[in-house]
């Protein structure tokens, strides 16, 4: 007969909310999102519209009176929806390559 | 003879189109061919890998790459991460970057090519993005000397629709002639 | 036999040419050539393609076929079964759950004696989702009557397609067919296909004139209405007798196929390397197969008797050939891509009980490998292989 206290357990696919399930999305990456710190006004719009979401406010930044923006880049996919609706359009896209030559300048 | 090709591009920049045409192109001078891709979730922008495979008798094998003997690389931007895998010293890699870079850590036959540059000079864009498959296929077969030119810019005709077979023609004989090995030596 | 007015056209293929072109491409060119009369689809990954090219050579007027847009893959089977009761020749491709969502109707098609002919792309089923190869979805309609092919390359898809309305439309057969390819693997990867003139097809295929029962305004007919017992027991045994007499008939289709155009890829099973040494056999099917024919070369360069069989067609089941090609033999391997939950793989099950009745029964190894597309490298099944004749010594 077989028992029922043996190692043998019945899995299922389950998968919970985690960070980054999908992968490490800003490999898709072509263009990186740049945020010109000086004109931001921190007002999170960016954040909102961030469908990943991967843009938050850090609040203890000493940068600005209400802290300062950051982007994940581990898993922000370039997709320009932030450059677009900033207000202040303070959020310049910059092609990936031109940060391929600065690492590998970086790395010599 | 039996070479085993890998594309590195992303997702909508034609790197299926690329394992295609080098297919047709080496079944125009005779060899047995297979052209496929890794399916997945298929995405814009991300990155994905073709394969052709080149042999003088019938494929037999349905696996993927393991040991690719030649890898090209569509986008600049791709980790290096990604095409090193499998890489050996016989291989030859062609990277489209705009200068010569070193890869001191890559043992193989390295090539360069400002693929992406070629692309903005015949103004070859879907989407916004450049297109380098025509071109990394004229590279690749100045590289390795596994098709003619000839032969590509048939497969070309085979392949695309006539609308866009001029610049498609003239970017793969770019692709061809301005592919170089890198100076720095293995 | 030669085309009439009637039939639909197919332009475009007047010489003998070869394409690179995908698994899903073959399966439609081959159903274009074969002059198909009504398409029904409603696609689904990954044998998209195919229906997407029949609707392209539809749309281009190069295919005459009239092809039918329907709600779901259920009205698909219901289609094609209405349209081969009028007698017409009829297509269409799917895959994994399209398959079974039509399940009770391929049930119907092969009942109703409907020699209706589909290119199956075998895929996993869910859940979990995935769109990769397994041939589960179409084994498990095996006991249906419903003819199945498993080919190893497009080229024996487009083949095979060819070859399949010929045995389905035979007048003792009456039977329809499944040609399985496996996804992405075949279905996505292009090769050579060599096609031949579009003359030589239909000299070879023919045209569909039924004689067992035609839905015709002139000439009403009820089918298929109540039976009772003894009638219905008629019928069926009727059917164990054209499933049993297609074996020849496809033995012969096959050979008449080689002598036109050339190409043999077996008949209801393929062999590789099987001579009178012969002590240790594969048995496995699809693309895996083809690829294992690289391990039988590298086994016996290490000094291994080996040989694979391919079973090509899975019903009706080759059990007198698989005797006959395992009678001297030791070791028996199966590796295969789809399992019978509560039992094994599903080659492996009919093939034991085939070797039952043989008076020499060897020792038996099962592997399932390969499942939701895994690759089963040519190396790898070697390595299978020399482990398990390890565990004999």
């Amino acid at each position: 007969m077989t028992k029922s206290n043996d190692d043998f357990k019945v899995e299922t696919w389950n998968s919970k909310p985690t960070k980054g399930a999908a992968g490490k999305t800003g490999l898709w990456r072509t263009f990186r999102p740049i945020i010109d710190d000086d004109v931001c006004t921190r007002c999170e719009i960016c954040a909102l519209y961030c469908p990943e979401p991967c843009i938050t406010l850090n609040p203890d930044d000493p940068s600005h009176e209400k802290g300062r923006m950051v982007i994940e880049y581990e898993y922000c996919k370039g997709c320009g929806i932030c450059a677009n609706e900033c207000p202040k359009h303070c959020i310049e896209m910059v092609k990936e390559t031109e940060f391929l030559v600065e690492e590998e300048e970086e790395d010599k | 003879m039996f070479e085993e090709i890998r594309w590195h591009g992303r997702g909508g920049q034609g790197a299926v189109t690329s394992a295609k045409i080098l297919a047709e192109a080496a079944h125009r001078e005779g060899k047995f061919v297979q052209a496929f891709a890794f399916y997945g979730a298929e995405r814009r922008g991300a990155p994905v890998e073709t394969y052709t495979r080149i042999a003088d008798s019938h494929i037999k094998r349905h696996s993927q790459i393991y040991k690719p003997t030649v890898v090209a690389v569509l986008d600049p931007a791709l980790p290096k991460i990604l095409y090193m895998k499998g890489i050996t010293e016989d291989s030859t890699l062609i990277v489209n970057f705009n200068k010569e870079k070193a890869f001191p850590d890559l043992k193989c036959k390295k090539h360069w090519i400002d693929a992406t540059q070629i692309a903005i000079d015949l103004e070859l864009k879907i989407a916004d993005s450049y297109i380098t498959n025509t071109i990394m296929t004229g590279a690749v077969a100045k590289a390795t000397g596994l098709v003619k030119l000839d032969s590509v810019l048939d497969a070309i005709k085979g392949q695309l629709n006539e609308r866009i077979w001029d610049t498609n023609l003239e970017a793969a004989k770019r692709g061809f002639n301005e592919t170089h090995p890198y100076s720095k030596g293995v | 036999m030669t085309v009439s007015d009637k039939s639909p056209k197919s332009i475009g293929n007047e010489e003998a040419k070869t394409f690179i072109i995908s698994g899903n491409y073959a399966a439609a060119y081959a159903a274009k050539m074969a002059r198909i009369e009504v398409v029904a689809a409603y696609p689904i990954t990954p044998s998209t393609d195919c229906v997407e090219k029949v609707s392209e050579f539809v749309e281009d007027g190069v295919m005459g076929a009239e092809l039918i847009k329907v709600e779901s893959e259920h009205s698909v089977a219901g289609a094609l079964i209405g349209a081969s009761s009028t007698g017409a020749r009829t297509f269409s491709s799917t895959s994994a759950h399209g398959l079974l969502y039509m399940a009770e109707l391929v049930w119907w098609a092969a009942l109703a004696r409907l020699p209706v002919v589909m290119s199956i792309v075998n895929r996993e089923l869910a859940p979990a989702w995935s769109i990769w190869a397994q041939t589960q979805d179409s084994m498990s309609l095996r006991d249906s009557g419903i003819i199945q092919y498993y080919c190893k390359n497009a080229q024996e898809v487009f083949d095979t397609l060819l070859m399949a309305y010929k045995v389905s439309e035979h007048e003792h057969v009456y039977m329809p067919s499944l040609v399985c390819q496996d996804a992405y693997i075949l279905s996505h990867t292009n090769a050579q296909v060599d096609m031949p003139a579009q003359k030589d097809v239909d000299d070879f295929i023919g045209t569909y004139n039924p004689k067992h029962f035609i839905l015709d305004p002139k000439n009403p007919v009820t089918h298929s209405n109540l039976s009772y017992p003894q009638h219905y027991r008629q019928k069926r045994f009727n059917i164990m007798e054209s499933t049993h007499r297609a074996k020849q008939i496809i033995k012969d289709v096959c050979a008449d196929y080689k002598k036109r155009f050339g190409r043999f890829h077996g008949d209801l099973v393929d062999t590789y390397g099987i001579d009178k040494k012969t002590k240790h056999i594969i048995v496995s099917h699809s693309s895996i197969a083809e690829e294992i024919e690289l391990s039988v070369d590298m086994l016996k360069k290490k000094g291994y008797d080996a040989g694979l069989i391919r079973i090509r067609v899975l019903r009706p089941f080759p059990d007198e050939e698989l005797r006959e090609l395992c009678k001297n033999i030791e070791t028996i391997h199966f590796i295969e891509r789809a399992p019978s939950y509560g039992y094994k793989g599903i080659i492996a099950i009919d093939t034991m009980a085939a070797l039952f009745e043989s008076e020499n029964r060897p020792k038996a190894f099962h592997h399932i490998e390969g499942l939701s597309g895994m690759d089963v490298t040519a190396e790898y099944a070697a390595d299978l292989i020399e482990k398990d004749l390890e565990t004999l010594k």
